[in-house]
């Protein structure tokens, strides 16, 4: 799959200014994954996991920095980019957590989770890593993120393997299927999006026009200024209009 | 402690009160005085629309479909 | 009667729980989801109101709603149509936002609580905003003004209230003005243009206002005029957010003011752009400030009160609302710890209370502190599991020992007591120092905070000793109570007072009235007694993109995290000594 992906790695990577607010991107995700991490350190008692979580949100804190600086660089002189493109969900980077309720997940599972999300980071961070020689800076700095995502996984699961001994491999294909389902949302989401959009954008140009004629010739018997609020105005109603 | 209800439990009561809403936002464009009553066509099918889709939205798996239609 | 007021769905969502015509809680969702600015539905936030009162949702008389959602579907409605065809793109976002969940609100809460829908009930935006204000204000009479972005269709409103004992509390506005034409959306405007998060970055644009001259006033009042009844008009040419989502302005605006900032690019003041960033951030604010003096002036002639009650994110503006003070004629202006839609919680109850059920009114304890306290014993657990020296003193030598810290440069996290409501730390979750080093401003920015370096800190003094170190006019402790207003720090101290002194002079002081705080004003007399100078360097006791601390262990782990010296929790006090940050090889072990 990833060999398949490999051109289109290579066109999304080739252009410095898609470059530079990938990275920017990145860097926010990551500085969100550290976050989740902090809020994690803050929740657990296990003072072992605090200190691993809290070293962990630094490296996601640096990484975050790293990314951005780089990405600053690639842009220098570029104006900021509006919205977001079709590239984006075909090269993610680090994922966070998954939008996952860190408060209300059990310990197990949220290291599972982290396990497999720098699982993938380090995955896709090779493959960048791999289409990138004609930019030696940005392909060390994935390298050099990749090894920390590498050091992740491997923490994350042995505490995975402390924490839940007998019942670790549970949790993983538990979180695989959690992974899927989140999959699955993001992509229901998405074509969910353009369908709704479509539908709308549809019904704005077929219904609306003779009603925005109407609120055309309304607007134009609106005075500028204060509007003066009539002194028996209901405000005691409590209603939604 | 607030009691968690499941989702179709809770759109069933979202969709129930909605009907309220749009009552009220209907009789509001008529009361309002801005001479804009010529809007409540629009605003009921609009309102329609949410309507049903809030209750669809209390099945799960259609739920990101449906949230994000609307 | 048991009163909960919500705010959600736009920012900052927050809950407050009114009893018997006295607040017994409020907090905002941010502080236990940790994201900032949350807008969410404030379940936590109303969990922990009801907790802390002992209720379950049924015992509740009403739920009420900040504002009017059926009412602003109508704007959007309206406006959508009336910006066709350009609105085209932000049509199908808007109704999405609106038909998915905003306009069904009485659901939402009944769904979510299992309150029934005739008990929850709604306060027009602007009507929230101004009870917030009113009805906790210690006046009994009140000009009111407000105003923001948008609520339902008003961007701001002037009126009148009055408290009575004998169920005559009334809040009368008496006129408004309408969407789009808006002083908080012209202010936005400027803030994206000037490269910061609209809803967030407004203070930015006040603090760089003071590095630059106002030398594009005229060019300002091209994008918004004034009108023959004293209100104002936005040029909508030069304006977007109207027909588009994603941006404020219109390429007229450009070609006005030229290109905007590229948010990630820093403000050079030497260069060329960086000086007309700033001089355009002076002008908007002097515009801004110029109208609301003018309108505050012409509420004054109206309605002869001397007390003007501010409200709406606007009243954020800590400049505007001293000029306010010296200019409008009215002798004191109060603006709440939490004016903005946070706030709105709060004032939603109150107005609930005293108008739409006729409570008679009770003064409201006049302080901010209505979220959750600390659990001082976690911060001892805590920092023992991780051999970090930590102590539990006596009161006395607590504070002596941090006084002394204090004075020899360091940073202290500082927790007492409740959490305050709104967005500024005022006494019970801020980091503290030395008030006189440059130096010590520049590493809190630097190793703390993360910001930009044109922000400024504010200082924080007690009442006895606020006219010594700053220029406060008539009245301004009441705006400085809560950190509201912006004064010139006396000339001769500026130099003592550098890390709280503004480039312009001015810092924006915290006036304390110790029995608001008194381990806090101790402090200062102990902190005055070794340095001549009893003022501190106060900040919000959070990191960047954080939400303000709540819990001990939230404290604990921004200490950990940055370049806190000290931690200090109720009695029991944390240091930094050697440690570096672990790596996550020392960490497991």
């Amino acid at each position: 799959m990833a060999s398949l992906l490999r051109p289109l790695y290579w066109t999304i990577w080739a252009s410095p200014r898609r470059r530079a607010q990938k990275l920017l991107q990145f860097a926010e995700v990551e500085a969100e994954g550290g976050r989740d991490l902090v809020r994690a350190s803050e929740l657990t008692v296990d003072p072992v996991l605090r200190r691993l979580f809290l070293a962990h949100a630094r490296d996601e804190e640096r990484h975050a920095r790293m990314f951005r600086s780089r990405g600053l660089a690639l842009g220098v002189g570029m104006p900021p980019r509006a919205g977001n493109t079709m590239f984006d969900w075909i090269s993610p980077g680090e994922r966070g957590l998954d939008d996952l309720r860190i408060k209300d997940e059990h310990l197990g599972s949220l290291l599972a989770f982290i396990h497999l999300s720098e699982s993938a980071a380090a995955r896709d961070f090779a493959e960048y890593s791999s289409v990138l020689g004609h930019d030696p800076l940005t392909r060390s700095l994935f390298d050099h993120i990749g090894r920390d995502e590498e050091h992740h996984m491997r923490y994350s699961l042995a505490q995975l393997r402390r924490v839940a001994s007998g019942g670790s491999r549970a949790l993983l294909w538990k979180a695989r299927l959690r992974r899927l389902w989140k999959a699955y949302l993001r992509l229901a989401s998405a074509i969910a999006g353009i369908m709704s959009t479509v539908l709308l954008t549809i019904q704005y140009f077929v219904l609306l026009p003779p009603f925005a004629l109407l609120a055309k010739f309304a607007m134009r018997r609106e005075q500028p200024g204060w509007t003066v609020l009539p002194p028996a105005l209901d405000s005691k109603s409590g209603r939604e209009f | 402690m607030i009691r968690k209800r499941s989702r179709i439990e809770r759109q069933l009561i979202i969709f129930g009160s909605a009907f309220g809403t749009t009552a009220e936002l209907v009789r509001g464009t008529w009361r309002s005085g801005s001479g804009r009553k010529w809007m409540i066509p629009l605003i009921i099918f609009l309102c329609l629309n949410g309507l049903l889709l809030t209750l669809a939205a209390g099945v799960e798996v259609l739920a990101p479909f449906v949230y994000s239609i609307f | 009667m048991k009163i909960l007021g919500i705010s959600a769905h736009y920012h900052d969502a927050a809950a407050a729980l009114v009893i018997d015509g006295l607040p017994v809680a409020a907090v905002q969702e941010e502080r236990f989801s940790r994201a900032k600015n949350d807008a969410a539905f404030p379940m936590a936030a109303i969990e922990w109101c009801l907790d802390q009162a002992g209720l379950e949702p049924e015992q509740l008389d009403a739920v009420v709603f900040y504002e009017q959602p059926a009412l602003k579907f109508d704007r959007i409605l309206t406006s959508s149509l009336r910006s066709f065809p350009h609105s085209w793109r932000s049509f199908p976002k808007a109704m999405k936002n609106m038909l998915g969940e905003k306009l069904w609100i009485r659901g939402i809460i009944a769904s979510q609580l299992g309150v029934p829908g005739r008990k929850v009930l709604f306060s027009g935006h602007h009507m929230s905003h101004a009870a917030a204000s009113f009805l906790t204000a210690p006046c009994g009479e009140a000009a009111i003004l407000t105003a923001d972005g948008v609520g339902e269709w008003a961007t701001m409103t002037i009126g009148a209230g009055q408290k009575g004992k004998d169920h005559a509390t009334s809040i009368k506005l008496i006129r408004e003005l309408r969407f789009p034409h808006s002083l908080g959306l012209f202010y936005s405007a400027f803030t994206a243009f000037l490269g910061f998060a609209v809803n967030e970055g407004e203070y930015k644009v006040m603090g760089l206002a003071a590095y630059g001259v106002p030398n594009r006033v005229d060019d300002v009042y091209q994008v918004i005029q004034r009108t023959a009844d004293g209100a104002l008009e936005l040029d909508l040419r030069y304006f977007d957010f109207h027909s588009r989502a994603e941006t404020s302005f219109s390429k007229r605006f450009t070609d006005l003011f030229g290109p905007p900032r590229n948010p990630n690019e820093p403000i050079d003041l030497a260069s060329q752009d960086g000086r007309r960033f700033v001089d355009i951030a002076a002008s908007a604010q002097r515009v801004l400030e110029d109208i609301l003096v003018d309108i505050a002036q012409a509420l004054h002639r109206e309605t002869g009160f001397p007390d003007l009650c501010l409200g709406g994110g606007v009243a954020l503006n800590g400049v505007a609302n001293a000029r306010l003070l010296a200019e409008s004629g009215f002798e004191r202006v109060s603006v709440p710890p939490a004016p903005g839609d946070a706030g709105c919680a709060l004032g939603a109850a109150l107005f609930a209370d005293r108008i739409h059920f006729g409570q008679p009114h009770r003064d409201v304890p006049d302080h901010p502190f209505w979220g959750p306290g600390i659990e001082p014993a976690d911060l001892l657990r805590l920092a023992r599991e991780d051999d970090i020296p930590v102590e539990e003193v006596d009161e006395d030598a607590l504070l002596s020992d941090i006084a002394d810290a204090l004075w020899q440069g360091a940073i202290v996290g500082w927790m007492d007591g409740a959490l305050e409501f709104g967005p500024r730390a005022l006494g019970h979750r801020s980091l503290l120092a030395a008030p006189h080093d440059a130096a010590l401003r520049d590493r809190l920015n630097r190793d703390i905070k993360y910001r930009e370096e044109f922000r400024p800190f504010a200082p924080v003094v007690t009442l006895e000793h606020a006219h010594r170190f700053f220029e406060l006019a008539p009245g301004a402790e009441r705006l400085g109570r809560f950190m509201s207003g912006v004064f010139p720090v006396r000339r001769e101290w500026r130099e003592r007072l550098a890390a709280v002194t503004h480039v312009d002079g001015t810092a924006r002081v915290q006036v304390l009235d110790p029995p608001m705080a008194p381990r806090l004003a101790r402090l200062l007399d102990l902190y005055g007694q070794r340095s001549g100078i009893p003022v501190l360097l106060n900040t919000s006791f959070n990191l960047a993109g954080e939400p303000i601390v709540n819990t001990v262990a939230e404290g604990y782990s921004t200490f950990r995290r940055s370049g806190i010296d000290l931690m200090v929790a109720g009695s029991i006090c944390v240091r930094k000594g050697g440690q570096r940050h672990e790596a996550l090889s020392e960490a497991a072990e």
